[in-house]
């Protein structure tokens, strides 16, 4: 991340993307700490079930982050414009429903109202920043109306998901289980385009510092629309997969992700600041989120003690990131900070 | 649906599995899955926090260790995913890799966890839904008939008031499933006494304490209440709302099970002489009866997909035993032996299911 774009910095943002950009996903500080902690699982999860790195070892342990790491990516969108969003957990449930119940009878309508649902998320933005709304009244009210759309379209869990969409969920290439593939293309895509385009830039400089990007001739509006529609396409993405793997609907199969998609930005190195976010290590931030608990339970945590230990590493890894973001500002000033 | 994910890649599935267990046997780590070995049985369930759950877990537990000692299961765990539909998926699907024989899942959708219960049962694992069950056709379940609860404790009230009075119904959670069950076998027993009238409903989510406020809140609305209708865990409470409201005479008010509702019957009773009622729900243990179906399938017994556990009521002479037994938090149990669940199994194989039970609490046996 540039620092020009930093709001302590105090200087305009240029609104192209600055040269001197070496490393997708951000300055090492803020990407290094959730990457680490994510390899740190990984490495214990395959020393204590060896089985787990095997190819289909591999596939059940991640495919089921898939979503979660699509939807800590849509998170990330909106807490990059200062914002936080409590609607993604129910969105994410009435794309599921949508795909389950809607799709399969009704394809046309069913796609068009997916789009329409990433447009619905580009005016929740719009609505945002023109009539500076918190986001988290708004977020939360919307949560509401996408959770009883959710409820109007399938009332009781069921449907069934199309064939085309369950399989490609579990496309099995050779070698390297689909899920790593997709979660690299992601990753890759999304921290490329932040990091190395101009309008990358102009969106992170929009949230950290909108004044600038308003006087360098910039919409703020349309900034934060298009943070909104971006996280409304990548919530759409995670409703398809996890429709995928459900194979079938349920308004409240991802009520969790609200909490959780927040956690994965901020373990992986962002801040409520607005602006600051990482992609990589949101996505690192993402599987460290979802494999504590796979972590515990490969390690026999007792199950009364599973919820806190959870709580407990999450704690730790923020102290720890505290602690190297303190470090960072005292090399940095030269221990004047 | 399990035939559509049975033909999906099998000869990878094999070779996946082929590797998996070649690894595991190999590296001595995780449960055995050598056919010939103690099968171990991991339970998967998606929230602790409450009495009826912590009873669940225990029961599950104490019957599991007693069946590790005697070599009939090998490892046992349990995991909770403290809510979240996602990450009981991948709990599962944990379970899968580690190796465990069999996977006991209390489910927190019926839908959203089809996809994970396929893959274990294609990788030959033995799945058994219970209390809150799955669709999965695969999975065995294990299941309290809440229809017939809920047809049992309006006979018990009808035949009280001899067919004919007001009646307020606590219900659980709008939409859940046990809720829906418990109030279509109210409606189905209410049609056949044109003179009891449903005049109220609240939402006491299973919870003493919600069932309190939300029947105190409504209480000066109603007409004269000759009766209660509860769905577990919320009877005291709703009680507790009469005593304060100072309502004579109490109405009848069908008990959950809950320590707290037993001492609130014991106390009532003392005050109105004669007052008298009855205490249902379901019994925690059913993840024990889950274990002994797991089991028995695992030994290539037949074993019917869909077994009943009954239900646990408390009638007035098992009251004073009970209420002795249970701490004001805890829920009526009794751990459910193998011989008990074979019981549930033959019955319900038979056609003829035993939907009620009223043990007294162990100690005082």
């Amino acid at each position: 991340m540039t620092q020009s774009v930093k709001v302590r910095s105090g200087t305009v943002p240029p609104p192209t993307a600055p040269k001197r950009l070496s490393v997708p996903g951000g300055t090492l500080g803020s990407w290094f700490l959730p990457v680490v902690a994510a390899v740190i699982m990984f490495v214990v999860i395959f020393a204590v079930a060896p089985a787990a790195s095997s190819y289909l070892g591999l596939s059940l342990l991640l495919s089921s982050l898939l979503p979660l790491v699509l939807a800590c990516l849509a998170q990330m969108f909106v807490i990059a414009a200062g914002d936080v969003d409590l609607g993604i957990g129910s969105f994410v449930g009435l794309v599921n429903v949508t795909v389950a119940a809607i799709l399969p009878t009704h394809t046309l309508p069913g796609i068009l109202l997916l789009i329409g649902l990433v447009v619905a998320y580009a005016l929740m933005g719009m609505l945002i920043a023109v009539r500076r709304l918190p986001s988290i009244i708004v977020t939360l009210g919307m949560s509401f109306v996408w959770l009883g759309l959710a409820i109007l379209i399938l009332p009781t869990p069921g449907g069934t998901v199309p064939e085309g969409i369950v399989s490609f969920v579990d496309w099995s290439p050779p070698l390297v289980p689909g899920t790593i593939v997709a979660i690299v293309v992601v990753t890759v895509v999304v921290a490329l385009f932040l990091n190395r385009t101009r309008y990358g830039a102009v969106l992170r400089g929009s949230g950290s510092n909108p004044e600038g990007i308003r006087r360098a001739g910039w919409s703020v509006v349309r900034t934060k629309m298009a943070l909104y529609g971006i996280a409304g396409l990548l919530g759409v993405l995670s409703g398809i997969v996890l429709s995928g793997q459900a194979a079938s609907g349920d308004p409240n199969i991802a009520t969790s992700y609200v909490l959780l998609s927040i956690a994965g930005v901020i373990v992986g190195g962002g801040s409520f600041r607005g602006g600051d976010i990482s992609p990589v290590g949101t996505v690192a931030g993402a599987l460290v989120i979802g494999l504590i608990a796979t972590l515990l339970q490969f390690l026999d945590v007792p199950s009364s003690y599973q919820v806190g230990t959870q709580g407990l590493v999450l704690v730790l890894i923020l102290v720890l990131r505290a602690g190297v973001t303190w470090w960072r500002r005292r090399v940095e000033t030269g221990g004047l900070a | 649906m399990n035939v559509r994910s049975a033909r999906r890649r099998p000869a990878l599935l094999a070779a996946g599995l082929a590797a998996l267990t070649c690894l595991v046997a190999a590296c001595g780590a995780g449960p055995s899955t050598e056919p010939g070995a103690a099968p171990s049985i991991g339970l998967s369930t998606y929230y602790t926090g409450n009495n009826w759950r912590k009873e669940m877990v225990s029961s599950f537990q104490s019957g599991a260790t007693d069946a590790q000692k005697t070599g009939i299961i090998g490892k046992y765990s349990v995991a909770d995913s403290n809510g979240s539909v996602p990450q009981q998926a991948a709990q599962i699907q944990s379970m899968i890799i580690q190796g465990y024989r069999a996977i006991l899942v209390e489910a927190a959708s019926p839908t959203a966890l089809n996809g994970s219960i396929q893959k274990a049962c294609d990788a030959g694992i033995t799945v058994v839904a219970f209390d809150s069950l799955v669709t999965a056709d695969c999975a065995y379940k294990v299941a309290t008939d809440y229809v017939k609860y809920g047809e049992l404790e309006t006979e018990y009230v009808a035949q009280r008031l001899g067919g004919k009075g007001n009646i307020l119904m606590v219900r659980g959670i709008p939409g859940n499933s046990v809720d829906n069950d418990v109030y279509a076998g109210v409606q189905n027993v209410l049609k056949k006494y044109p003179d009891m009238k449903l005049v109220s409903e609240v939402y006491g989510q299973f919870t003493e304490s919600v069932a309190q406020q939300q029947v105190a809140g409504v209480l000066p609305s109603l007409p004269k209440i000759d009766a209660v209708l509860t769905e577990g865990n919320d009877g005291g409470g709703a009680m507790q709302a009469f005593r304060q409201a100072n309502v004579n005479p109490l109405p009848l008010v069908v008990m959950g099970n809950t320590g707290q509702d037993l001492q609130v019957w014991q106390k009532v009773a003392q005050q109105v002489p004669g007052y008298t009622t009855m205490s249902v729900s379901s019994y925690p243990s059913m993840s024990t009866v889950a274990m002994w179906v797991a089991v028995n399938v695992l030994a290539g017994k037949p074993v019917p997909k869909l077994v009943y556990a009954p239900v646990l009521t408390i009638p007035e002479q098992n009251r004073d035993a009970w209420a002795g037994h249970l701490g004001y938090g805890e829920v009526a149990n009794k751990v459910l032996s193998q011989e008990d669940s074979q019981r549930f199994i033959d019955a319900s194989a038979s056609g003829n299911p035993l939907h009620v039970d009223s043990p007294l609490p162990e100690a005082a046996q």
